[in-house]
């Protein structure tokens, strides 16, 4: 049985496979070059029966079937096959009563026969009609003018249809005798529009009332650039890149809107009011070169990094004055270190300057399952892809390879980090291992990266969306690197719902002061108090005593330092956020940010020499708030961690920075209580 | 029943039977059914003693006999954890619940040693926070507030999101105030409101005008009518700023909190109240003490004491009673053992204060003596007249109702006078108040028998 069915299966595949050009070039070549011509007959034949069963159709089928049909005639005519030569004939003229036959390889002598043979089966039309280019078909077949204008058709009863593009069609029933011609008188009535359009340049889309009909092309006929040479000069169009015709039949009349679009180009939109039941034909339509330029430098001056625009390479950095289309664009810059990606939109005329700084990329590795039932594991990996948008998949296949690198990654495997750190640069590695709790699915996510080993893990529960939430925010929000300070502490006064001055260092401004305006915004708490402060200087409305009083204040941008252990933050990814801010920082307040939470990652993973030596790097300013002071403490917290007792209170002692340093943020604890509470903590045990 | 039995059907085919019966008891556990968990815990432990599973049994089995109320049974099995399974994962969580039997239990010494030990051997445990909060607490009782400070900025710098962040602050606002810093005691509640701790904005509203008042010296200026009630005596104050005013005449206490009054009816007369957050309201009606769980007669040497016209409970369940008849003052342990009798001189009542100090207000209410918990005087001070009541806010700021109630005297938790003002020209009346309680937000409450109103000065 199966035999039979693999049998039943190869035998009909020639059938739908049928490459009727190669089979026809090939019998060609045959008949043209090879010693046994008569081996042709077979190819052209199979081309004949493929048209004849309908397998193969259409206007060039057709073409082919002709053409195959005539060189049959030759072949059986060398062979002595008359009869079979006469089948043909009948055939053609069946199939196409005005066909004339390839006089280049077919002899006179078989015109002759092929001609007086048509004689016994056709008669002629005469067409009268006021309207020029007629669509003709009797039955079926389709009818062509001869060169006297008469069309040639098969003797006997015939239905003819008489139309053309935006006319009524008319249908006749006639009688042909053979040899003679029959006079058809006919008028058409027009029902349609029509609208022609030329564009420069070419490849144009064109829509009639938003439909697509299709696109301009091909070139101008000379006959039209000849005729309207004054137009083409008058509306200033470059004749070698205007297009042909494109013809818009079947239009209704009333009004239309017809318009043109090409990329780089202004679209143009033009009303066509009450149009007739006529041909229309509009002036050529220049279209306007829509552009802009784009200027893309890499953040930091010796970063290299490439192009891509659109997926297209464009080359490397720095790209000065790229033209480009008006629109939106993908921007892409692979560095060594990762990529940057930016999706943005460019105005006509606009030069528009991106600094591409690189951001690591997000990897994620796939989970691996329990077992076999897989439905957990594909829906938390396109839950997470969904929410992470394109995460590049590292060798996502479900084979043993795969399975493996999780393996390798879980066991801290430097070999497979390093695969991933030549293939994708700096990334941050998201992978998970499928378990079961109590009859339960969870999934332990793992979060690492390539420039340390440092697993964190987070357990997701595929039923609750939220433990997903949490972890994607987890990974994808940043701590704040810097705030505006203005050396002010405030509280929410409950009575007043106003923030009043709990310390100052500010002259001007006292404890006890009620802060009624930030720049002339109310706030009404701490937090919107410290988010209006504007560097430079901001102007507050206070009121002490009763009275009210107006004071400027000098507002910096200052670090913030981020706590050691936050379980709404994976360290692994802030990490590497800090990181990339060093080594393409902004402001220098910017990089000390990025440099004191780079040393609280460090602690974080018990990383106390890193963290020191990170520290050690930062600089910044003795005075209050985040500052000199602040840096000092947090090396203390160094020594404090390896249990270096005898060099936390070495450093201590030798404090010597500003009394109002301290630690979080501007109004944190004070660095000097802090060690004072230290010394507390030491002195009795 | 058939679920259950399913479970362990499915249980036994997929895991191994011990890993089986820990994951039955987390399972009753969370529905409840605690005797069933239990069950299967010590199960586990009677059948796979070596399993990885046996100390997270231990310890659930440990803190659900904590949860009851059971130290005793508790600390058996915790103790088990750690002189069985060592440095297992359970450790410090057991290390954890025996530091919080041995602080209920007074034991403040042990206590300590405990979490201090704790936080040495674990230094990466999830418990850390809670750690630092206990140590915290314990060196504010001993009044080592700086060392307090030291553990609660590591709860602050280290772990914002901890369920102890909030009262970490809160902590450190009144040891800052206690230290003399109320500016960063502000700052300390400044930042709860910054990191959106909404749930305990009324506590932190209470705790912000209590420490802008004292910061800003906003004197008490003004007095209203806070609620109308026959014969008004004794005052307390309680949770959520409920004020407890007892019916001198009607035998029984109002209690009324914002939007909500209710009674309480008492045995017999009051003669003292005592509230603290841990144990509710207690009550006096002389020769018992009246809890929310039902009355303590108090039995000193074969003798029930008579007339407690003063008591409190201190934070390890301790009680002191003063019984006027006799004219001395007893300690009693928390499960009503005599543990001392005081003569300390004329009393006249006595209260605590959050950090352990006792006031004693004696001879004629013209001396106040500070004492310890020890019995030790530390302090006195004769210069107050007439000192009709005594009060305290939560950052242990001290009022005195003086001049047989014609005066209102607020000194500050290290004994400075705040203020020292004639009632009179607050309320504009003539009358005399015999009882004052004070909130969380240091609003003051007066009230006298022969008036109808109770009044709030602010």
């Amino acid at each position: 049985m199966k035999k039979l069915i693999v049998f039943l299966l190869i035998a009909t595949i020639p059938i739908f496979g049928f490459d009727v050009v190669s089979v026809f070039h090939d019998n060609v070549q045959i008949f043209e070059n090879s010693d046994n011509p008569e081996n042709a007959i077979n190819g052209f034949q199979k081309i004949v029966s493929a048209y004849d069963l309908g397998e193969i159709k259409g206007t060039d089928a057709f073409g082919y079937y002709l053409q195959s049909m005539e060189y049959l005639i030759v072949l059986y005519s060398n062979k002595g096959d008359t009869k079979t030569v006469y089948t043909i004939f009948e055939k053609i003229i069946r199939s196409d009563p005005g066909h004339k036959l390839n006089k280049f390889f077919i002899s006179p002598k078989i015109i002759r026969d092929f001609e007086n043979k048509r004689s016994q089966m056709v008669g002629y039309l005469k067409i009268k009609c006021p309207v020029p280019g007629l669509n003709v078909s009797a039955g079926t077949l389709k009818l062509s003018p001869n060169s006297k204008g008469l069309y040639t058709t098969l003797a006997g009863d015939l239905t003819l249809r008489i139309g053309k593009e935006n006319y009524q069609p008319v249908t006749r029933n006639v009688t042909v005798a053979v040899g003679k011609t029959v006079e058809v008188e006919v008028d058409l009535i027009r029902t349609l529009a029509s609208v022609t359009v030329l564009t420069d340049p070419t490849g144009a889309q064109v829509f009639m009332d938003g439909v697509l009909m299709g696109e301009t092309s091909g070139s101008a006929p000379v006959d039209y650039l000849k005729d309207h040479s004054d137009t083409i000069e008058e509306l200033g169009l470059n004749p070698s890149t205007l297009s042909n015709y494109f013809v818009i039949n079947r239009v209704e009349p009333g009004d239309h809107v017809l318009e043109l679009k090409k990329n780089c180009y202004k679209p143009v939109r033009l009303s066509l009011p009450k149009l007739e039941k006529r041909d229309y034909q509009f002036k050529p339509i220049l279209l306007e070169r829509s552009i802009g330029y784009l200027i893309v430098e890499a953040g930091a001056d010796d970063q290299t990094g490439d192009l891509f625009l659109d997926s297209r390479r464009i080359g490397s950095l720095p790209i000065r004055d790229l033209e480009v289309c008006s629109g939106e664009h993908l921007l892409k810059v692979a560095f060594e270190n990762g990529t940057f990606i930016k999706k943005l939109k460019v105005e006509e005329g606009e030069h528009r300057v991106v600094k591409a700084v690189p951001k690591p990329t997000l990897l994620f590795t796939g989970i691996k399952p329990l077992d076999t039932n897989l439905s957990t594991v594909r829906q938390v990996t396109n839950s997470l892809e969904k929410q992470f948008q394109k995460i590049p998949f590292y060798n996502a296949e479900m084979d043993d390879s795969y399975i493996s690198a999780i393996d390798g990654l879980l066991k801290g495997d430097n070999k497979v980090i390093e695969n991933i750190r030549n293939d994708y640069g700096q990334s941050l590695i998201i992978l998970g291992v499928e378990k079961r709790v109590k009859l339960k699915r969870f999934i332990d996510v793992y979060v690492l990266n390539t420039e340390l080993y440092h697993q964190e893990k987070f357990t997701l529960d595929p039923a609750n969306p939220d433990s997903e939430k949490r972890f994607v925010e987890a990974v994808s929000i940043m701590p704040k690197l810097v705030e505006n300070t203005a050396g002010i502490a405030v509280i929410r006064d409950p009575d007043r719902n106003l923030p009043v001055v709990i310390s100052s260092t500010v002259e001007g401004v006292q404890a006890g002061d009620v802060i009624l305006s930030v720049n002339g915004n109310q706030c009404a708490n701490e937090a919107s108090f410290y988010k209006t402060l504007v560097v430079p200087e901001t102007k507050l409305q206070l009121e002490r005593s009763g009275a009210a009083l107006e004071v400027a204040v000098k507002v910096e941008t200052t670090p913030v330092v981020m706590r050691q252990n936050l379980n709404s933050l994976s360290y692994n990814s802030a990490y590497l956020y800090f990181l990339s801010r060093i080594q393409f920082p902004g402001t220098d307040a910017q990089k000390a940010g990025a440099q004191l939470n780079l040393a609280m990652c460090n602690l974080r993973f018990r990383r106390f020499e890193q963290a020191f030596d990170t520290l050690s790097m930062v600089q910044l300013p003795d005075r209050p708030g985040i500052s000199a002071g602040t840096v000092l403490y947090l090396k203390g917290i160094c020594y404090k961690e390896i249990g270096s007792w005898i060099d936390l209170q070495t450093l201590f002692k030798n404090y010597h920075f500003n009394d109002g340093a301290t630690v979080i943020n501007s109004r944190g604890l004070r660095v000097q209580s802090l060690i004072d509470f230290t010394f507390e903590y030491l002195r009795k045990q | 029943m058939k679920t259950l039995l399913l479970f362990l059907l499915i249980g036994s085919l997929t895991s191994p039977n011990d890993q089986r019966l820990y994951e039955s008891g987390l399972a009753f556990e969370a529905n409840q059914n605690y005797e069933q968990a239990m069950r299967e815990f010590n199960l586990l432990l009677e059948q796979y003693p070596k399993s990885a599973f046996a100390d997270d049994a231990l310890l659930e089995i440990g803190r659900y006999h904590f949860n009851q109320g059971d130290a005793e049974r508790a600390k058996a099995f915790l103790d088990r954890i750690i002189s069985e399974y060592g440095k297992s994962d359970s450790s410090d969580n057991a290390y954890l619940l025996i530091g919080r039997i041995q602080l209920k239990a007074g034991d403040i010494d042990d206590a300590y040693n405990t979490f201090f030990h704790l936080k040495g051997a674990f230094p990466e445990s999830d418990v850390l926070d809670r750690d630092y909060f206990y140590l915290s607490i314990i060196s504010s009782r001993r009044g080592q507030f700086k060392k307090a400070l030291y553990f609660l900025s590591q709860i602050y710098t280290r772990f914002s999101e901890s369920p102890v962040f909030p009262d970490s602050l809160y902590q450190a606002a009144y040891c800052y105030y206690r230290i003399g810093e109320p500016q960063e005691a502000l700052k300390m509640i400044a930042a709860l409101n910054e990191e959106g701790k909404g749930e305990q904005a009324v506590k932190a509203e209470d705790y912000t005008r209590s420490l802008l008042r004292f910061l800003l010296k906003r004197h008490y200026k003004r007095a209203k009518q806070y609620f109308q009630m026959d014969n008004p005596s004794l005052l307390a104050t309680g949770e959520a700023n409920t004020l407890y005013v007892q019916a001198k005449k009607g035998r029984f206490i109002q209690m009324i909190s914002p939007g909500q009054n209710r009674r309480r009816n008492t045995p017999g007369n009051v003669r003292a109240m005592y509230y603290q957050n841990d144990v509710g309201l207690w009550f006096s009606t002389g020769d018992q003490l009246i809890s929310p769980s039902g009355s303590v007669r108090l039995i000193a040497e074969g003798s029930a004491l008579q007339d407690i016209t003063s008591f409190f409970l201190t934070s390890s369940g301790e009680i002191w009673a003063f019984d006027k008849k006799t004219g001395l003052s007893y300690v009693f342990s928390k499960e009503r053992k005599l543990i001392r009798k005081m003569a300390l001189g004329d009393v006249d009542f006595f209260k605590i204060r959050r950090d352990g100090r006792i006031f004693v207000v004696k001879n004629s209410r013209n001396v106040m003596e500070i004492r310890t918990l020890d019995g030790h005087a530390i302090k006195q001070f004769n210069n107050f007249k007439k000192i009709v009541d005594i009060a305290f806010d939560p950052l242990d700021n001290i009022y005195l109702l003086t001049n047989k109630g014609r005066s209102l005297s607020v000194l500050t938790s290290d004994f400075h006078v705040f203020q020292s003002v004639q009632l009179q020209s607050i309320t504009h009346s003539s009358s005399r108040y015999n009882h004052l309680a004070v909130d969380q937000g240091a609003n003051i409450f007066l009230s006298v028998s022969r008036e109808r109103e109770i009044l709030k000065v602010y």
